[in-house]
């Protein structure tokens, strides 16, 4: 997650970006690469983000451990599906055409699937985002990705 | 609740390894120039690996998941991302009800 979000952190110090990793959740990270996406990053727009957050992950966390006991079945009212729905959202967000963004989110979840069913424990978050990285790096389309400098500069010269 | 000494060494054991890898993403990106393809899959990271954590529960759970994270999509891409989340929980209990009730 940090080597993702790096190429964005041009406005942080040193001390900005040691708190920001300390703070670093799944959601702060996805919305701040979605905020990347849009304008650069800025030390005072991560911590809006992530400090609320952290406040209400472990407070809420707290709250669900000491008083969790007493729901029998989270199921039921769908909050195990809450956890799905929010990172959808976020994939939604980060979605940048069918061209770039198809082939390496099909592999990444086809790949992740297959080891869920074959290997034991949460290998599958590894492997399917590695196929998925591998797909993105390889695809016809990463050459001319927004991300190149170099082609942009050719294109000019 | 009870706090077993084991189990918080373990949390304080698991929050400092967790810390040292999110730091060395950003130390072992600095040594190496990114652009062209390195640039490309580093972009594919965040979707591949948000969508490797949840493809299990989407697809691989049952009907009810799968149709109800289709309609979670298409909610996203028109309304308030809360208003997806909630629809999509909702959509997923009123299917699970469907389905146990057959």
């Amino acid at each position: 997650m940090g080597a993702a979000l790096s190429p964005h952190l041009g406005r942080f110090g040193v001390g900005h970006k040691a708190t920001a990793m300390g703070l670093l959740a799944d959601e702060v990270w996805a919305l701040a690469v979605r905020r990347a996406g849009e304008r650069p990053l800025t030390p005072a727009y991560y911590a809006g983000l992530a400090l609320p957050l952290w406040v209400m992950w472990v407070s809420t966390t707290t709250a669900g451990a000491l008083i969790g006991d007493g729901i029998e079945d989270p199921a039921r009212f769908g909050f195990d599906f809450a956890f799905a729905a929010i990172f959808l959202c976020l994939l939604v967000g980060l979605w940048q055409g069918a061209r770039r963004s198809a082939l390496p989110l099909a592999v990444a979840a086809a790949t992740a699937l297959v080891a869920h069913w074959t290997i034991p424990d949460v290998w599958y978050v590894f492997l399917g985002g590695l196929a998925g990285a591998i797909t993105g790096a390889l695809q016809p389309t990463a050459d001319h990705a927004a991300a190149n400098p170099d082609t942009d500069r050719d294109d000019v010269g | 609740m009870s706090l077993d000494p084991t189990t918080l060494l373990a949390i304080v054991g698991m929050a400092i390894g967790t810390y040292l890898t999110r730091i060395n993403g950003l130390v072992l990106v600095r040594r190496f120039p990114l652009r062209g393809r390195l640039a490309a899959g580093l972009e594919a990271v965040p979707g591949a690996i948000l969508i490797a954590v949840i493809a299990p529960t989407v697809l691989a759970t049952g009907i009810a998941e799968t149709v109800a994270a289709l309609v979670t999509v298409l909610m996203a891409r028109r309304l308030p991302t809360l208003v997806a989340i909630i629809g999509g929980v909702g959509c997923v209990v009123l299917l699970r009800a469907l389905s146990a009730g057959r």
